[in-house]
């Protein structure tokens, strides 16, 4: 990859700043060398890479607020990071910076099993969270998305993520209680219930301010704890999966699915992902005749004969699907699948380690996700697949109906050779003509990447761009918390 | 072992998912070095991106920061559990290249390194101990002592290991492993002042040179004498001699760790005993014999198998073992680190409720002793031989 050099001598006010930073965490969680600036430069990702000038990684929320009141004087931009898995470049610095590396700050505060929530700090990931939840609160669970257990579950709640409950729950956002965040003007302050009293049960009903942190890409804050919803682990689970052999076929059944209410998790994914479960490591080829999509659903219950009525009410959805045409396989039992190859476990258990789908590429992989309507789903599935078979790349595909079918996900994975620039650039172009398309659709991207926003911008009918550049101006007069994000 | 130039298939493939900084399903830390210094370039992913930095040419290799990162690893393997990718494959022997090709193009980096090698050319032994005192653990004259010019013939060579041998605190291990061996009557010998040192810790630093002339001179040795098997009680000396060795050329004796020759032999009725002892216990993998070797049954059938012996695991366990914080050259150049990884090994151990520590290697023991007596803890750090001769003889 076309790197950019680092400066070989730090500039005066750089090197100020960073003694400034030893003065509150301590000289060992600052750094300025080389080879740490080269690792926070970039990610797994096409975005090209830009050398942060130090890494600083505090353990408090008064360490981080001293550290945002520092910058400002400095006037230095800030980077939040938090626990290492980073995608679409949004921890890459857009100018030059120093990267607020969040991971020591991991702890699980409480975990209230009356009131339903847990209270996290950001580098508290999906695997912490599952085993705490397994040892200590077993009779409970949080939701889980399609990332290694490393991933920060907080991060992901603030970037609108989606997750393997989604078609009850919705984006990840929707886990979210409560929030407590240094503003880029060091304020330390909490929307939601715990700004009023000391329980973190929910947002409502004072107005929402965490919408002034979620989706902002860190522009707008640090956030330093967030309360988490759990919910009772039911007593039964059972996953279905569902070869269907074309698209319009696919999102029939997850349409007359998901409006029976009987899944929490209802997802499919494409035939590239299924050879890869498989074991398939060389080049992909649709085989004719093979399906081209898997549904697969999670089906929760608190006994079995309450199971036994869900999957009466699957079945009748079912036949219901195939009056109204199109070819598809009867459902089989995840367990079923997993005796045929134990590699489908993968995709059944949570949080997944998606060594499949990592491994599969030469070390770079890239998305574009996206929430769109239902109604354009299955033509976004053929047109996006055909754009990346024109362009030489397998149509990876995860997609899911998200909150009841209250909007669908479309999301294309692209591996590529990351340090081959035209590589690089076939992938860019590629990602462009998704994008384009999805947009065309009324699919827009999240955790959107710089190239991704630039898109989003362009159909910007009625400011709301302004309106962003006008709120982060508000929160953020000096520009000092991730600059660039959103464009702003 | 890899050449520089082999390793960029391995160092391509990492995403840094970060998988291999957790246990998978216990989400307990897993890397010793990430977890003490935080900074991404410390965990094993953030050390394969360094790598491709270095192939880049964007990183210089006589950056001290950068050299730090490549030589705080204790190489425990821990991350290879973990990782669920192919990287996983190479990513010990990356680091151990990458270490190589720093001692040679700036030098031995760190001064304690400097002085291991000092002491392996002066005396044989990273100990700086002069090899006169190798068989100064001896206790009586009956055990033999093979000349190198193998005009004494045994089936067996007990290979004792600089640890076990130099360290006065340690040399019962030889004593213990010694007397278990002549109760079961296998024709065994040691080398005494002549055996030197494996190699082990020579190879995990990057000097590859040194350890190859040792490795030649052991095999040439191991053929001279011919014995068809060599025991060693130490963790160490057996990766070294039995996977190490392998990469040079086809080994020309069996290599066997002690706990799983004295299971054999135990199996075989040869060190039989009906004396009962009520002691719980809690074993500690080493990572050259657990995750390295894949030996971690023989020391646990061992253990169950004495009478009144109750096994008590530590959550990490097995695979999932957390280094004692010692190996890859850690606990000389970075001590209060190595005393920082073992304390928290001890507090996991008491939690455990046992009476005693056991362990297979001479190294890890040294450095959570030191561990147990700076947090003074209740148990008692014993290797496996240490039970067996008491339970046994």
């Amino acid at each position: 990859m076309t790197r950019q050099p680092p400066a070989a001598v730090l500039r005066e006010e750089e090197k100020a700043f960073l003694v400034s930073l030893e003065s509150i965490v301590g000289k060992e969680f600052v750094a300025s060398d080389p080879a740490t600036r080269y690792i926070y430069s970039q990610d797994l990702t096409e975005n090209e890479p830009h050398w942060p000038f130090g890494v600083v990684m505090p353990s408090t929320a008064e360490e981080v607020q001293r550290i945002v009141l520092e910058a400002n004087r400095f006037r230095c931009p800030l980077v939040p990071f938090a626990y290492g898995l980073n995608m679409g470049g949004l921890a890459i610095p857009g100018q030059d910076a120093v990267v607020v590396d969040l991971k020591r700050m991991k702890s699980i505060l409480e975990v209230n099993e009356e009131d339903l929530y847990m209270l996290v700090e950001p580098g508290v990931t999906f695997g912490m969270i599952r085993a705490h939840l397994d040892e200590h609160h077993p009779g409970f669970r949080y939701t889980y998305p399609l990332a290694p257990p490393q991933t920060s579950a907080l991060s992901n709640a603030l970037m609108d993520g989606l997750n393997n409950m989604s078609m009850r729950h919705g984006a990840m956002s929707e886990w979210l209680n409560g929030l407590e965040a240094v503003l880029p003007t060091g304020e330390l302050v909490r929307v939601g219930s715990c700004a009023i009293v000391d329980s973190w049960h929910g947002r409502a009903p004072l107005p929402d301010l965490a919408g002034l942190f979620l989706g902002w890409q860190g522009a707008t804050g640090i956030v330093t704890k967030g309360a988490l919803q759990i919910w009772p682990a039911p007593r039964v689970r059972k996953r279905f999966f569902l070869a269907a052999y074309d698209a319009r076929t696919a999102y029939r059944i997850m349409l007359r699915l998901c409006r029976k209410d009987i899944f929490d998790d209802l997802a499919c994914v494409s035939w590239p992902l299924g050879k890869m479960l498989f074991g398939a490591r060389g080049p992909l080829a649709f085989c004719p005749g093979e399906p081209s999509l898997f549904v697969y659903g999670d089906l929760y219950a608190e006994s079995e004969a309450h199971r036994e009525i869900k999957e009466q009410i699957m079945r009748e959805a079912l036949v219901q699907a195939r009056r109204e045409g199109g070819n598809f396989e009867e459902p089989m039992d995840v367990d079923d699948l997993i005796q045929i190859n134990p590699g489908y476990a993968k995709l059944a258990e949570y949080p997944t380690t998606l060594d499949f789908l990592l491994d599969y590429g030469p070390g770079g992989m890239t998305w574009v996700g996206s929430y769109g309507p239902g109604s354009t789903w299955a033509e976004g599935v053929e047109a996006c697949s055909d754009i990346l078979d024109r362009e030489g790349f397998p149509p990876i595909l995860v997609a899911r109906p998200m909150k009841g079918g209250h909007f669908w996900v479309l999301r294309f994975i692209l591996h590529f050779e990351r340090p081959d620039p035209r590589d690089r650039e076939r992938t860019r172009r590629t990602l462009g003509l998704i994008a384009d398309r999805l947009l065309d659709l009324h699919y827009i991207p999240y955790k959107p990447a710089s190239w991704a926003v630039e898109k989003i911008r362009e159909r910007d009918r009625f400011g709301v761009f302004e309106l962003m550049e006008r709120m982060k101006a508000c929160l953020d007069p000096k520009g000092i918390l991730n600059p660039g994000r959103w464009g702003l | 072992m890899l050449e520089y130039s082999e390793i960029d298939p391995y160092i391509a493939k990492c995403v840094r998912c970060g998988t291999c900084k957790a246990g998978v399903g216990l989400h307990e830390p897993s890397c010793p070095a990430g977890e003490h210094f935080q900074f991404e370039g410390y965990y094993s992913s953030g050390r394969i991106w360094i790598a491709r930095g270095l192939k880049e040419g964007v990183l210089p290799w006589e950056d001290g920061e950068l050299l730090k990162k490549l030589f705080a690893c204790t190489l425990c393997g821990n991350c290879v559990q973990q990782c669920p990718m192919s990287v996983r494959e190479g990513m010990i022997e990356v680091f151990e290249t990458l270490r190589s090709e720093a001692v040679e193009r700036v030098g031995t980096p760190f001064a304690a390194h400097r002085r291991l090698k000092e002491s392996l050319i002066q005396y044989r032994n990273p100990w700086m101990q002069p090899r006169r005192r190798r068989l100064q653990w001896l206790r009586d004259d009956e055990v033999r002592i093979l000349p190198p010019d193998g005009s004494v013939k045994v089936e067996v060579l007990y290979f004792v290991g600089c640890t076990a041998a130099l360290d006065p605190a340690l040399q019962h291990i030889a004593q213990n492993t010694v007397a278990l061996l002549k109760k079961t009557g296998v024709d065994f010998g040691v080398l005494g002042e002549e055996e030197i040192c494996c190699g082990s810790v020579f190879l995990r630093i990057g000097e590859r040179a040194l350890a190859r002339d040792l490795a030649e001179k052991n095999l040439e040795m191991f053929e001279k004498l011919g014995v068809t098997t060599v025991v060693t009680a130490c963790a160490g000396c057996f990766k070294t001699l039995s996977q190490d060795y392998a990469a040079f050329r086809d080994l020309p004796v069996r290599v066997v760790h002690a706990s799983e020759y004295l299971l054999e032999l135990r199996e075989a009725g040869f060190l039989a005993s009906d004396q009962e002892t009520a002691v719980e216990v809690t074993y500690h993998d080493p990572c050259h014999l657990g995750r390295h070797c894949g030996v971690y049954d023989p020391p646990r059938e061992l253990l169950k198998s004495l009478p009144g012996v109750q096994l008590r695991e530590m959550t990490r366990n097995r695979e999932n073992a957390w280094c004692c914080g010692a190996g890859g050259g850690v606990r000389s150049a970075f001590p209060d680190w190595a005393l920082q990884s073992s304390r928290a090994r001890i507090e996991e151990a008491q939690a455990t409720g046992s009476s005693f520590l056991v362990t297979t290697c001479p190294f890890c023991l040294q450095n959570l002793t030191t561990a147990a007596q700076a947090e003074n803890a209740s148990l008692q750090l014993v290797d496996l031989t240490f039970l067996l001769a008491r339970l046994l003889l």
